[in-house]
């Protein structure tokens, strides 16, 4: 995959992350609760925990929102690593951690949401 | 040192620019570390009463309130390099010999956003903090 393509993913994942976040804070939560306490909590109870509360059928959005959020945290490491890697041979070893990051971090975090 | 702006000179060392680099850069890097390891590795697998009762001490609602502001700082900076990736933000360099001028500081909505980011991450650096110290734990 060329870095063109990796960066572009990069991107649209971060992108997808910033709308949701917001639709589901200002959006979709006060259709349950009312937008002034939601304003008015901690954001650490809130997402993911307590958007799972309000409504069970939203951890299937939670958990596009967390999978999306990790790979592009993974991907956003690789930049840093690829900073730090000096030789092909070096990248070549970076590219393969990240793929065995998403491998393993993705369902996980899938995982940690579905079960709340 | 290049000649041409001023006392703007004295403060050539402060790129904005490259200190924005440098803070989406720790502020990934942290969110990453906290959020797999911490919020997905111990929340979800280790031990969740072990970090709700870590979330409500000192230490944990620093590092929780730190999460936050470096999350609405990425954010923000992370959806400014989108609209100069996209070309959304764009800007024609002053090609001078004594005042050469990158393309996105002649931009007036890059001017406009960098204001607006400003005054936002100050805000979330306000109020964010004030959440996580003093807001409700939400219980629907």
């Amino acid at each position: 995959m060329s870095e063109g393509t990796i960066r572009l993913i990069f991107l649209l994942l971060a992108l997808y992350v910033i709308i949701m976040i917001g639709v589901v804070f200002l959006v979709l939560l006060p259709m349950y609760v009312p937008l002034s306490e939601v304003l008015a909590s901690n954001p650490i109870t809130v997402y993911p925990e307590g958007v799972a509360e309000v409504n069970p059928t939203l951890k299937f959005l939670e958990a596009t929102i967390a999978a999306a959020w990790s790979t592009h945290g993974i991907l956003g490491f690789r930049r840093f690593l690829s900073d730090l890697a000096k030789t092909e041979r070096g990248m070549k070893y970076v590219n393969w951690l990240t793929v065995a990051l998403v491998v393993v971090i993705v369902p996980m975090v899938i995982y940690a949401i579905m079960t709340l | 040192m290049r000649a041409g702006r001023g006392v703007g000179e004295w403060f050539r060392l402060i790129n904005y620019e490259r200190l924005y680099f440098t803070i989406q850069r720790i502020s990934g890097l942290y969110m990453f570390f906290y959020l797999i390891f911490y919020r997905v590795l111990f929340d979800a697998f280790v031990s969740p009463s072990l970090v709700s009762s870590f979330d409500m001490t000192v230490p944990g609602k620093v590092l929780a309130a730190l999460f936050l502001v470096f999350l609405a700082f990425h954010g923000l900076n992370g959806f400014r390099i989108m609209l100069i990736e996209f070309g959304i933000i764009r800007g024609w360099p002053l090609r001078n010999p004594i005042r050469n001028v990158p393309g996105l500081r002649r931009s007036r909505i890059h001017l406009i956003y960098n204001v607006l980011m400003i005054i936002i991450a100050v805000a979330a650096l306000v109020y964010l903090p004030y959440l996580v110290t003093y807001g409700a734990v939400f219980r629907p």
